[in-house]
C-alpha cells in the first residue's frame, strides 16, 4: 500500500482549537474512578465540570497509596514543583484532612480539567447551595450508592423540580432498582459480577484470573459519556431533560463477547481458553517467555503465509516441517507441543528486538508492555502525544494520559479541558464558582464558610 | 422509585438519542462494536460489506457449530440494530454507489487497512467533496501515523502492547518469577475499547456539528477522527500508568483476591475498603461458625492495621473458611450486608437467572425469523427516562438490505 501524506488524515487541531462541548456545565458529585472518569472525559471535550467535595468525606483516591510518594520520585527528575496553594479551605479550618490530600497522583491523573469546590452536602444549607448550582447546570452526575440522592430529595424528580430540563446521570454500583441497589461496588467486583473476570486465565480447575487492575473503572465512563452527549443532543432538539441510571456492572454485559449467545443459541457454557484463539483459527497464538525478568512476547499466526514467515525467522528448524504442524488445522490440534517449541526459541531473545523482527517479516507480534514501558519507551505513544504535560497547583507539571485517545481534526480533546490544569486541589475554585458563577458576595461566602457549609 | 421505573417502561418505544444520525461503516472486526454502540443509541447504521461478506462473519462460534456467513455468533453479537448492504469496492459502479451512500451519511466509520479507502478514491478527501458535514472516523490497529503504523495487530497483540496482559495472570511464585504467562482478557476487548473511544469522539463531533450555539469557532462542520486501537488499549489499564508516573512502581501481576464457595464459584473481595466499624458486623456473621475469634485480635481495632496486606490476608483467609459452606449467592448477600465490597465471579450465562439483572431487565430476546427462533442478548448499558437503547433487530443477513437501501437512495435523489 502506498503511503501518501493524506493517508495520515487531515492536519490535526492544536491546543488553540475549540473544544466540542464548550458551554456545557456539569455539576459533578462523582467518586473514585468509575463515575469520576465520566466527568473527566466530558471535561476533556470542553464541558465545564464542577467537582464537589467535602474534606470530612474525602474521595479515597485522594488518600491512595501514591499520595505524597510521587513528590520524591519527581524530585529525582530535578525539575521544580509548582508554587503550591496556600489558601485552601481545609487547611484554614484545621480539619483532619492530611496535607497530602492534594498530592495523590492517581487522583490528579483521573480528574484533570475540572474545577473543584468544597460543599457540605450533608447539611440542608449545603443542599440549598447545591440547588443554586443545579439551576446553572446542564448535567448533574453522581457516583453515590443509589439511595443517597433520593434521601436528600435530589433524585431525578427532585432535580427536575429545580431545573426542568436537567440531565441527571446516576452512576451507582448496581443501579437504582433491584435487590442490590444499596450494595457497594468497585472495579474488581464489577468485573466479577458482570461475568467478565470469569473468562480469563486457564481452564478449570484453575481459578479465573480477571484483571489485577480495575478495568471496570476505566470502561463505564465511556458508556456514561456517550449517553450524556446523546442526552444533550436530545435535549437541544426536544427541550426535554433525561434521567440516566447506569449501573457499574451493566456496560460489562456488552463486553463478554459471544458467551451469552453461545449459551442461548447453542446451550454451551463458558470456559477459559488461556491465550488461545478459540473462535478465530490461529496457531501459534500465545504469550511466550523471553530473555530477562518478566519479559514476554505475544505471537498470533492466522494463516500459512504468516506461519512460513515465522518459520523463516526461526531459520526453519526441522520440527517446523513435521506433519503435525503442516496445516493450520494440524497446528491447532497440536498447540501444546507447538507452544513449547516456539517458547524454546523465544526464551533466549529480547522481546522488543524479536517483535520488530517478526513484524518486519509480516508476523503479528507484540511485546507485553508494562506501565513503565508505556511511559518510558513506547515510541508510538510518544509520537502520538499519548502523554500531555499539565500543571497542578501543588504538584507542579506532570505527564497526563489522554483519557480520550482519538485524534479529532477540528475539535481535539485535551485532558486540560477548560481549566488547562491537572486535578483541582480541594476547594481550589471556591472563589470562581461561588463568586463569579453564583454571584455570592464576599460576606455571604464567609458566612457559609463559618457555618461549615462551604 | 417504582414510579420512575414505570416511566422507563413507557419510554421503551421512544426513539434513541441519535435517531437523526446515519452511519455508514466499512471494515472488518474492528468496526463492528463501534457501529453497534451508535445503533444502540438510535442511529441508522448501514454496514457495507464485500460481496463475500465481512471478515467478521468468519469468526466463531457458529450457530449449531456450523460455520456459515449468516451463522456467526460474533457477527450476530456486534451487528444487531444495523442494516447491511454489499458493495464490491474494486468495481467502479459500486464505488459510485458507495459515494452516493456516504453523501447521505452523518458519520462514516472506516476500519479498512490504513490507506485502502484513499487508494480506492473513497477516503476522507473524496467523501468531503460530496459531504462537507461528514464526521469521518478511521479505526486502525495503530492509527494513521507513528513508527508502528504498519504493524499487524490482533486482539492478543493489542492486549500485549496496550499493557492489559501485563496485569492479568496468576500470582508470582517468588518475587519476579511467574510460572504462567500473562494472559489476554478473552472476548475481544481491544476492539471494544477502541470502539468506546471512537463512539464518544464521534458523538462529540456530531454534537459540535449540530449545536454550534453562539460560538464563532467553526461549529457546524464535519471533521476527521483518527482512532488507534493501540492508543485506546494503552489507556485502558486504570491507575497503573499514573501509579508508575508518580511512584516509579510497576503494577504487580496478581490473581484477584477471591474466596471459593461451596458451589465452586468464587467471590471477588475488596477488603482494603473495609472499615473498623464493619468488622463488628462481620464478627457477628462469623460467630455461628465459631470463626469470629479469628478477628478478635485487638490490632484489628486500629485503622492503620486493617489496611495492611497482613490484615487483609487474615480477613480473606477467615472469610474463605466461612464461605466454604455457603453458596456464592448466599455469601455475596451476607457479606454485602456487612459492608464488605464483594461480588460473585460467575460465567456470563449465569447472569440470566440473577435477581438484580432480572429486576433491571438486563436481557432481551431478539427474533431470528429465518430460523424461527429468538436468542438472548444484553439489553442496555444503562436505563434512560426518555430515550431507550435500541436492542434490535438481529444482525443483517449478507446483503439483506441491498434493495431497500438503494431504493431509498434513488427515491431521495
Amino acid at each position: 500500500m502506498s503511503k501518501t501524506s493524506s493517508d495520515r488524515g487531515p492536519a490535526l487541531g492544536s491546543e488553540m482549537s475549540p473544544l466540542p462541548l464548550k458551554g456545557v456545565r456539569i455539576t459533578d458529585l462523582t467518586w473514585a474512578l468509575a463515575s469520576a472518569g465520566n466527568a473527566t472525559l466530558l471535561a476533556s471535550l470542553g464541558a465545564e465540570v464542577i467537582r464537589i467535595e467535602w474534606p470530612e468525606r474525602m474521595d479515597f483516591t485522594r488518600l491512595s497509596e501514591t499520595a505524597g510518594v510521587g513528590i520524591s520520585s519527581r524530585e529525582a527528575q530535578r525539575t521544580p514543583l509548582g508554587p503550591g496553594k496556600k489558601e485552601i479551605p481545609y487547611q484554614k479550618k484545621g480539619s483532619p484532612v492530611p496535607p497530602h490530600a492534594n498530592r495523590s497522583g492517581v487522583f490528579n491523573d483521573r480528574n484533570p480539567g475540572k474545577y473543584g469546590i468544597t460543599l457540605n452536602m450533608s447539611l440542608a444549607e449545603g443542599r440549598e447551595v447545591f440547588k443554586r448550582l443545579v439551576r446553572t447546570s446542564d448535567v448533574v452526575m453522581d457516583g453515590f450508592k443509589a439511595p443517597v440522592m433520593g434521601k436528600w430529595g435530589l433524585d431525578y424528580d427532585g432535580l427536575r423540580a429545580i431545573k426542568e430540563d436537567i440531565i441527571y446521570i446516576q452512576m451507582s454500583g448496581y443501579g437504582n432498582t433491584g435487590p442490590c441497589r444499596n450494595y457497594g461496588s468497585l472495579g474488581p467486583t464489577a468485573q466479577a459480577f458482570s461475568g467478565l473476570g470469569y473468562l480469563h486465565g486457564l481452564p478449570e480447575p484453575h481459578e479465573p484470573t480477571s484483571w489485577s487492575h480495575s478495568y471496570m473503572d476505566t470502561t463505564p465512563p465511556f458508556y456514561g459519556a456517550l449517553a450524556v452527549i446523546g442526552a444533550l443532543h436530545h435535549r437541544n432538539r426536544t427541550g426535554r431533560g433525561q434521567y440516566i441510571d447506569q449501573a457499574q456492572y451493566e456496560p460489562g454485559l456488552f463486553l463478554n463477547g459471544t458467551a451469552l449467545l453461545d449459551f442461548s443459541a447453542n446451550g454451551r457454557r463458558s470456559g477459559r481458553h488461556g491465550n488461545r484463539s478459540p473462535y478465530l483459527p490461529a496457531a501459534p497464538h500465545g504469550i511466550y517467555r523471553c530473555a530477562g525478568d518478566d519479559a514476554w512476547i505475544a505471537i498470533a499466526v492466522f494463516n500459512d503465509a504468516e506461519w512460513r514467515s515465522l518459520c523463516a525467522c526461526m531459520e526453519n528448524p526441522d520440527w517446523t516441517r513435521e506433519r503435525r504442524f503442516a496445516t493450520l488445522e494440524a497446528r491447532i490440534a497440536n498447540q501444546d507441543a507447538l507452544d513449547a517449541l516456539v517458547e524454546q526459541w523465544t526464551i533466549a531473545q529480547d522481546h522488543y528486538a524479536l517483535m520488530y523482527r517478526l513484524q518486519e517479516a509480516g508476523v503479528p507480534a507484540g511485546a507485553v508492555q508494562s506501565p513503565e514501558d508505556k511511559v518510558r519507551t513506547d515510541p508510538h505513544l510518544k509520537v502520538r502525544d499519548f502523554f500531555v504535560q499539565l500543571d497542578h497547583s501543588e504538584l507542579g507539571t506532570w505527564p497526563f494520559t489522554r483519557h480520550l485517545t482519538p485524534k479529532l481534526s477540528a475539535t481535539p480533546a485535551h485532558p486540560g479541558g477548560p481549566t488547562h490544569r491537572g486535578a483541582p486541589c480541594i476547594g481550589e475554585d471556591n472563589r470562581y464558582v461561588y463568586e463569579e458563577l453564583l454571584g455570592m458576595s464576599a460576606e455571604e461566602i464567609r458566612a457559609y464558610e463559618d457555618r461549615g457549609v462551604i | 422509585m417504582a414510579g420512575t421505573n414505570a416511566k422507563w417502561q413507557a419510554a421503551r418505544a421512544t426513539p434513541g438519542f441519535f435517531d437523526d444520525m446515519r452511519v455508514v461503516e466499512v471494515g472488518g472486526e474492528s468496526v463492528d462494536f463501534c457501529g453497534m454502540l451508535l445503533a444502540g443509541e438510535g442511529a441508522d447504521v448501514i454496514k457495507v460489506e464485500p460481496p463475500e461478506g465481512s471478515p467478521s462473519r468468519r469468526i466463531g462460534p457458529f450457530y449449531e457449530d456450523r460455520p456459515d456467513k449468516d451463522r456467526s455468533l460474533f457477527f450476530w453479537t456486534y451487528n444487531r440494530g444495523k442494516r447491511g448492504v454489499t458493495l464490491d469496492l474494486d468495481a467502479a459502479r459500486d464505488r459510485q454507489r458507495y459515494l452516493d451512500l456516504v453523501r447521505t451519511a452523518d458519520v462514516i466509520i472506516d476500519a479498512q487497512p490504513a490507506g485502502r479507502m484513499n487508494a480506492l478514491g473513497l477516503g476522507y478527501d473524496a467523501v468531503k467533496q460530496v459531504n462537507t458535514g461528514a464526521v469521518y472516523c478511521s479505526i486502525t490497529p495503530f492509527g494513521l501515523y507513528g513508527p508502528w503504523r504498519d504493524f499487524k495487530g490482533s486482539d492478543l497483540i493489542h492486549q500485549a502492547l496496550g499493557g492489559s496482559a501485563y496485569c492479568i495472570g496468576y500470582s508470582q511464585q517468588s518475587p519476579g518469577q511467574w510460572e504462567t504467562p500473562p494472559f489476554m482478557a478473552q472476548s475481544w476487548h481491544s476492539y471494544a475499547i477502541a470502539a468506546e473511544h471512537a463512539a464518544v469522539a464521534i458523538a462529540a463531533a456530531f454534537y459540535w456539528r449540530h449545536h454550534p450555539g453562539n460560538r464563532t469557532d467553526g461549529g457546524g462542520r464535519g471533521q476527521f477522527i483518527d482512532v488507534s486501537i493501540h492508543d485506546a488499549c494503552a489507556q485502558s489499564t486504570e491507575g497503573t500508568v499514573p501509579r508508575y508516573i508518580y511512584t516509579g512502581r510497576n503494577q504487580v501481576r496478581n490473581a484477584p483476591q477471591q474466596i471459593r464457595c461451596s458451589d465452586g464459584r468464587f467471590i471477588a473481595l475488596v477488603i482494603t475498603m473495609l472499615r473498623i466499624a464493619n468488622l463488628a458486623k462481620l464478627r457477628e456473621l462469623l460467630a455461628p461458625a465459631g470463626l469470629d475469634k479469628e478477628l478478635e485480635d485487638p490490632r484489628f481495632d486500629t485503622a492503620d492495621y486493617v489496611k495492611t496486606p497482613e490484615a487483609t490476608q487474615r480477613i480473606a483467609a477467615t472469610l474463605g473458611r466461612w464461605a466454604a459452606t455457603k453458596t456464592a449467592e448466599e455469601a455475596f448477600h451476607a457479606l454485602q450486608r456487612c459492608n464488605v465490597v464483594c461480588a460473585p465471579n460467575r460465567p456470563p450465562e449465569e447472569l440470566l437467572d440473577d435477581a438484580q439483572c432480572r429486576e433491571r431487565n438486563n436481557f432481551v430476546d431478539i427474533e431470528h425469523p429465518e430460523l424461527g427462533r429468538h436468542f438472548t442478548y444484553a439489553r442496555h448499558p444503562s436505563l434512560r427516562s426518555e430515550a431507550s437503547w435500541r436492542t434490535g433487530p438481529r444482525a443483517p443477513l449478507l446483503g439483506e438490505h441491498d434493495e431497500e437501501v438503494w431504493r431509498q437512495l434513488q427515491s431521495n435523489a
